[in-house]
């Protein structure tokens, strides 16, 4: 009997074999969030350190509290390099379900805070949202909690609030003012430490407030969320994975990395600055570790920058860099255009009888082969050039069309090129018409194909862009 | 007083906790079509949701943040070493892949699974989408970064070929009617 075949799909699927534990999902996203956006900031944050030493066994049902002390405050200057120092032990609660941090830096500004566990653990950039932290629970040696901030320009205070170990979702603060503020807290899997910044109507003073003492701590393996041993900015457990894969294949390590990491990271990179920026995207492309560009219309965004800068940071190991580059870049929609006019015009003059367009984008040439009908003159080819150069002009202007050859040449068999198959290829970006095909594409005639990126393989292209997918 | 951005935090993070739970049985089931392992599909649809909280103010914009994060994690899987790391995940926390769970006759699921392998990767992704995900063409379109004709004969092609190895009716003609 015949089945619908959703239904189906649907039917044989396999069912997951246990539930999923959101809240290790949305902890492991703030933590990788913070350690993309962490590299980025080294250049940019100035460190302030307010360091606290959790003594872990402290920490635990009936642990003590311990004074806080701020010892020097930030300056209102946002642009200045600003450190704080807490000295002594930070005031800590420690309950059944985890502890609280609270420090006031007093009424001399609002700081935007991230957290940092230990040295390895990536800094926040001033500006941005606070971040959250995730400490892993069963930790048997000290621990030691970073706070790195700036001063704002707002006069507001700081509250920087960490709850729950291991707790349920909903934990509850109590400012000194008597109003709350809440957080979601992951679930198993991990501990969240939660940091962040709340403007207050006046001062707080450095204050505990103790948290549920209910539950217990237990041991939650969380081995995602162990803070990172990292080298470079590759993190030891994937290097030691990257070095098992190297020695297997007998490549080197650096290999590894770029045929593993490397590659997929930057395609990341791409796809996120193309998401951001689509208007100043132009296109990008890995030639090789020591050939990748990524490219735009006008001046490079500064976001898109740092998450270049990012990108390079991470695999400085490699010793290359991305290149930038920008005005007067075409861009991928600007050049399917042009390839699809040229071809059109082309194809449509008298006298051509098949053509096949293909641009490649290293050499900057849009190469357009035709077959000629039989009575056409000699002096053709001369003119279909001149006519596919002015269709080239026509979409991108003088000043963009100097940047791309074009080219005619006449090919006396049948022309390859593109074939049916709806696979991802690495070829160039290009177009193919027949007078009388069988075959027409969106109602042109014409068949256009672009460049797709294939990660399996390199070098590959990557080419952004929803031009001629069919 | 202490709303400032932290209403709106916590309000994405229950946002992203509900998309996650809604979200989880199908994209694992999608992905077990893609990839044939049920706790490997886990790890990969898993990954994709911590990509897709993480990038959330984009994702949940698009009109179907399930389907981008299933295009994430079929990324993922087409990784050889994305999907290595899964599978080592996969086996840290379930040991050797023996007991699947299998919500039906496993020569039946075996078939399609051999059935989809048969297909070319986007053609299998479209069929996914469309038939499992139940994404429009639009949206699969968008998703694949093709136009909605490609779409169409993607689906088209894709049927043609599972039609007699599958015995599935074509309440699908009208990818074939839109193709033709």
């Amino acid at each position: 009997m015949s089945r619908d075949l959703g239904e189906l799909l649907r039917e044989t699927a396999a069912q997951p074999s246990r539930d999923l534990d959101t809240g290790e999902v949305l902890a492991t996203a703030r933590r990788q969030t913070l350690l993309a956006r962490t590299g980025a900031g080294l250049g940019m944050v100035t460190v302030l350190a307010v360091v606290a030493v959790l003594v872990w066994p402290l920490v635990g049902l009936d642990g003590p509290d311990l004074p806080l002390e701020v010892t020097d405050q930030p300056p209102r200057s946002e642009g200045d390099a600003t450190q704080i120092q807490i000295t002594g032990d930070p005031v800590l609660t420690a309950s059944g379900s985890g502890w609280s941090v609270w420090v006031s830096p007093g009424p001399d500004g609002r700081w935007c805070v991230a957290a940092a566990r230990a040295a390895t653990e990536p800094r926040g950039r001033p500006g941005e949202p606070c971040w959250e932290i995730s400490v892993p629970a069963g930790i048997e040696q000290d621990e030691v909690i970073t706070v790195l901030g700036r001063a704002s320009s707002n006069g507001d205070q700081l509250l920087v609030g960490s709850v729950d170990l291991a707790a349920d979702e909903g934990v509850e603060l109590t400012l000194a003012d008597g109003s709350t503020v809440t957080a979601t807290a992951a679930t198993g899997g991990g501990v969240p430490f939660w940091v962040w910044f709340a403007p207050l109507d006046g001062a707080i003073p450095t204050s505990v407030e103790a948290l549920s003492s209910t539950g217990s701590l237990g041991s939650v393996p969380v081995p995602e969320l162990a803070p990172p041993d990292t080298v470079g900015s590759i993190s030891g457990a994937e290097l030691q994975d990257l070095q098992a894969v190297a020695d297997g294949r007998g490549i080197s390590l650096d290999a590894a990395i770029v045929r593993h990491v490397w590659r997929d990271d930057f395609s990341f990179v791409v796809q996120e600055i193309q998401e951001r920026f689509p208007e100043s995207f132009a296109g990008a492309e890995i030639g090789g570790v020591d050939d990748v560009w990524v490219a735009f219309t006008g001046p490079a965004p500064d976001g898109a920058l740092e998450l270049i800068e990012d990108f390079d940071r991470r695999f400085e190991r490699l010793g290359v860099a991305v290149d930038v580059r920008a005005d007067g870049v075409v861009t991928e929609a600007q050049l399917a255009e042009a390839i699809e006019r040229v071809h059109r015009s082309v194809f449509e003059a008298v006298g051509v009888a098949d053509a096949s367009t293909s641009h490649d984008r290293r050499t900057g040439r849009i190469t357009t082969r035709v077959v000629l009908e039989g009575d056409a003159p000699a002096t053709t080819i001369e003119d279909l050039q001149s006519v596919a150069r002015e269709s080239l002009v026509d979409v991108l202007g003088d000043e963009l069309a100097a940047s791309i050859t074009v080219s005619v040449q006449r090919s006396y068999g049948p022309l390859g090129g593109n074939d049916d198959s709806d696979e991802s290829h690495s070829a160039p970006s290009s177009c193919k018409s027949r007078h009388g095909a069988q075959r027409a594409v969106a109602g042109t005639g014409h068949r256009c194909m672009s460049r797709s990126s294939s990660r399996a393989s390199a070098p590959s292209w990557l080419r952004r862009g929803r031009w001629g997918s069919a | 007083m202490v709303t400032t951005g932290r209403g709106t935090v916590a309000g994405d993070l229950g946002e992203q906790e509900r998309f996650c739970a809604a979200a989880w049985p199908r994209l694992v089931a999608a992905v077990s079509h893609h990839c044939g392992d049920v706790h490997v599909a886990e790890e990969l649809a898993q990954e994709a949701l911590v990509r897709a909280c993480r990038r959330w103010s984009h994702v949940s914009r698009l009109s179907s943040p399930e389907g981008w994060t299933y295009r994430v994690a079929v990324n993922l899987a087409n990784s050889a070493w994305r999907r290595q790391r899964a599978e080592r995940r996969a086996y840290a926390r379930h040991g050797p892949p023996e007991a699947v769970v299998r919500s039906v006759a496993v020569e039946e699921q075996q078939a399609v699974h051999a059935a989809l392998q048969s297909l070319t990767a986007p053609q299998r992704e479209a069929v996914i989408l469309r038939y499992l995900l139940d994404l429009s063409v639009e949206q699969t379109a968008e998703l694949l970064g093709k136009r909605p004709g490609a779409v169409r004969a993607l689906t088209h092609r894709a049927i043609t070929r599972l039609r007699p190895v599958l015995d599935v009716t074509e309440e699908v003609t009208e990818e074939a009617d839109d193709v033709s």
